[in-house]
């Protein structure tokens, strides 16, 4: 066919109609995709603006059929059972990726390593059952110390992962500084290059935070919940995802809204933190970089 | 007694695997001088550096045969910690390594302040060897601000004032000027002739007027082997061996 | 040392999910998979139902989700600038930062009602007499699950297929572009048929997932332990029933038959997201080449 023959140009401007409806769908299906998010975000602020309230934020659940209320013990609740499953997934997610760094073609390390990416696919409800039988099941009782369990299988990974990729990052040269020093290869581990990366590890840890502030399901199994204030480590706890979903599910108006509260209070305390990590991290990253 | 020669190469055989990369290296460094190492790429010359303080170890699959002495001692000797060695050896990398993480000051004193010793009795260490190093003017307003905030050519004489804070008996260089402008090597290399009442510096450098500048004796290597070893002077203007006058007059570098 | 312990304790997790599960499979083997009774009462456990409910939901929402996570992929590599994509980007990555329990809460109150009024009648009215598509206007069901779930893995399928499009090289794009081909053309050429496979992980990797996941489900799926062929039944999934009766297991045959659907949520779930990671490492390595 010539470039200019009758057959040609016909199947050209076919072939031009088919592009415009083609990248026109692409993008119709794009602008899509972005619209749940604006939805979710919309009815979650709306929704929950309304019952948002200083009483939320302090107060108890109300018994059924009394107004008002709040879901401070929730709060406290998830407080108590992040920072439980923190301290226990932080040391051992930072070691652990301190170590996979360090060693990374030792055959234990290559183990170590497939076992936190197992780790990381699996279902979250899954852990939950796990911790059920381990722990919640021969303590006849749901517990903080089981929720806070999970919750730190659930964060570990995470820690050990981010840790270990922040760590590669850091130069030979400066590694090797550090040892013609003569400091001990260890000591050149902790001090020398977790110190020049701690931000970023910092980074990696609130980030696992965030991720875990949601989690339901596990907590369903393993913590459960509780109406009253959490006492002690050994009882049910509630958490605000819990509760959240209790709410949900339950058949009245007033605890609806609630959900609704809880909801933007915890999107709210994610988003944060995802954002302000975020724009730590890339300045970190910057700064780093001209080295 | 008093050893003229505080570094002994003898018979010094270097492989990375079966590659064979420093072949049978004899040279003694004396007391007080500036040894540098020249050669074309690939000569083995900062394998053999590394040899020195045992960093050599840190790829699996090299291996060592032959002695190093320091100060009569036969450093390769398994029961030796490469640790203890390393406090008496400093080194200076090509890239300028000011720790990320740590200020100025902490910079200087790393050796002992990670170590676990108290900041307050290293302040006085540190203090010399940035003057000794000539940067003490330009950072003592700033001692608290972080290591990297420093020039290349700042965070080097920083990373030479480091290795000083310890008193090491030999300073190795690797190539410590390559990645830096030409002022800031100019000012290196007037670091290094003043250091040398202090200690011991063995430099490894591909710029030959580098070589001649600095140095009292140089080394000239070539395929893993030590083909001259020499005063500067006489190596630069009369040498022994037909592939240094090759070497030295550019026909292949 | 630590490395040890960590992999006692996943050692641990595999133990006593297999353990749990024994006595369960013991009494039934591998039937217990194909069969359907699930009556906690009267000691019934057949775990069909939930396998049929995960699939389906699962199917359905790689089928709503793929498409637009895939256009969105492309739009955000090739054809939107990078004053648009940076924004946009993020704003999908925000999506995947969501609880599954806040999915859940939307769905019930608005994704739910909307199924209810606006999808379900159009499905009734032109397509009412397939039994598929029958089914009780609720807006609970297999779809409005299976469209939560599509909206949550949606960022993940975007974003591995927006890493696959990126590491093929820009030359080539050029290359067919400089044939004359027109952008969809290119597009078409040069990124989809060229990153199929990286394209197939992505959607592997989504579908275990949807597969996994919990609270968003069980909140929009009505949790019945019945198979119905009809999209908008109620139905129930692996880990919906996991989470739902867990606490409340009624005798340690219960508790073990649920350990058995969770180790094999587990075994499924591990064996599609290694899958695709395979797939991805042969693209990788195929288009270094």
């Amino acid at each position: 066919m010539s470039r200019t023959s009758q057959p040609y140009l016909l199947a050209l401007k076919r072939r031009k109609i088919k592009n415009n409806f083609m990248i026109g769908l692409i993008v119709l299906l794009s602008v899509l995709a972005v619209i749940p998010l604006f939805m979710v975000f919309f009815h979650i602020v709306r929704n929950g603006f309304a019952s948002l309230n200083f009483d939320f934020f302090t107060k108890l659940p109300a018994p059924l059929g009394e107004p008002n209320g709040g879901m401070a013990n929730s709060i406290l609740g998830s407080l108590i059972l992040i920072t439980f499953a923190s301290l226990i997934a932080v040391p051992i997610g930072v070691l652990s990726g301190l170590y996979l760094s360090e060693y990374k073609n030792d055959r234990l390390a290559s183990v170590l390593r497939w076992t936190v990416d197992l780790l990381m696919s699996i279902p979250s409800i899954v852990i939950g059952l796990f911790i059920y039988t381990l722990i919640v099941l021969p303590m006849k009782s749901f517990s903080a110390l089981a929720g806070g369990s999970a919750l730190a299988l659930l964060m570990f990974p995470i820690v050990a992962k981010t840790t270990e990729e922040v760590l590669k990052l850091t130069p030979i040269h400066i590694r090797e500084a550090g040892l013609a020093l003569g400091l001990s290869r260890w000591r050149v581990i902790l001090f020398v290059v977790l110190r020049g990366k701690s931000s970023a590890v910092m980074t990696g840890v609130v980030l696992a935070l965030g991720r875990v502030a949601g989690e339901t399901a596990p907590l369903l199994v393993t913590a459960f919940g509780n109406r009253n204030w959490p006492k002690s480590l050994t009882e049910p706890t509630p958490s605000l995802p819990v509760q959240i979903y209790n709410y949900a599910i339950s058949p009245y108006e007033n605890w609806h809204s609630q959900a609704w509260a809880g909801a933007l209070t915890l999107v709210t305390l994610i988003f944060v933190i995802n954002i302000v990590t975020r724009l730590i991290f890339s300045k970190d990253g910057l700064s780093k970089s001209h080295l | 007694m008093k050893h003229q020669n505080i570094i002994s190469l003898v018979h010094l055989d270097a492989y990375f695997g079966d590659k064979h990369i420093v072949k049978d290296v004899s040279l003694s460094v004396e007391e007080k001088s500036v040894v540098a190492i020249i050669g074309p790429s690939g000569c083995g010359k900062s394998t053999m550096l590394r040899c020195i303080n045992r960093l050599h170890e840190e790829e699996p699959s090299a291996h060592v045969s032959g002695q190093i002495l320091l100060n009569g001692n036969n450093i390769l000797q398994n029961k030796i910690d490469p640790v203890e060695i390393r406090q008496k050896i400093g080194m200076v990398f090509q890239k300028p390594s000011a720790f990320p993480g740590l200020s100025i000051i902490e910079n200087v004193m790393a050796g002992r302040l990670l170590k676990g010793e108290k900041k307050s009795n290293l302040l006085e260490k540190a203090e010399l060897a940035l003057k000794q190093s000539s940067l003490w003017d330009e950072v003592k307003d700033k001692l608290n601000s972080p290591g990297t905030s420093l020039s290349g050519g700042q965070q080097q004489r920083l990373c030479i004032a480091r290795a000083l804070a310890v008193d090491p008996d030999v300073i190795l260089m690797d190539e410590p000027t390559s990645a830096l402008d030409p002022i800031s090597a100019a000012r290196i290399e007037e670091l290094i002739l003043q250091i040398q009442e202090v200690t011991t510096v063995i430099i490894v450098t591909h710029n030959l007027q580098q070589a001649a500048r600095v140095s009292n004796k140089t080394a000239f290597m070539n395929a893993g082997e030590l083909v001259e070893f020499n005063s500067t002077t006489n190596l630069f203007t009369c040498p022994e061996n037909k592939m240094t006058e090759a070497y030295i007059t550019g026909q292949f570098s | 040392m630590i490395a040890v312990f960590v992999i006692c304790v996943f050692g641990f997790l595999i133990f006593y999910l297999w353990d749990g599960s024994l006595p369960i499979l013991k009494i039934k083997g591998l039937s217990f998979f194909f069969e359907s009774d699930w009556d906690p009462n009267s000691d019934q456990f057949g775990a069909l139902p939930f396998i049929y409910g995960t699939l389906l939901t699962s199917v359905v929402a790689l089928i709503i989700s793929a498409p637009i996570a895939i256009s969105t992929a492309i739009f955000l590599t090739e054809i939107a600038s990078k004053r648009i994509s940076k924004p946009f980007g993020f704003l999908i990555e925000m999506l995947s930062t969501i609880p599954s329990v806040v999915y859940g809460l939307w769905g019930i109150f608005v994704l739910a009602p909307f199924v209810r009024d606006y999808i379900q009648p159009v499905f009734t009215n032109y397509l009412g007499f397939v039994p598929f598509f029958k089914g009780p206007p609720f807006g609970i069901g297999i779809f409005t699950a299976g469209l939560i779930l599509a909206i949550m893995i949606l960022p993940t399928i975007t974003a591995v297929c927006r890493e696959v499009f990126l590491s093929i090289p820009v030359s080539l794009r050029e290359g067919v572009s400089a044939l004359g081909a027109t952008r969809w053309e290119t597009i078409k050429t040069a990124v989809i048929e060229a990153g199929f496979s990286g394209i197939l992980a992505a959607v592997a990797l989504g579908f275990g997932r949807a597969m996994g996941e919990t609270m968003a489900v069980t909140m929009l799926i009505g949790n019945r332990p019945d198979i119905t062929f009809s999209l908008f039944a109620p139905g129930s999934t692996m880990a919906s029933v996991i989470a739902n009766e867990s606490p409340e297991a009624t005798s340690a045959l219960h508790t073990s038959a649920l350990s058995a659907i969770g180790l094999s949520l587990f075994l499924v779930s591990l064996a599609v997201s290694g899958l695709s990671r395979l797939i991805t490492q042969i693209t990788k390595h195929r288009l270094a080449k």
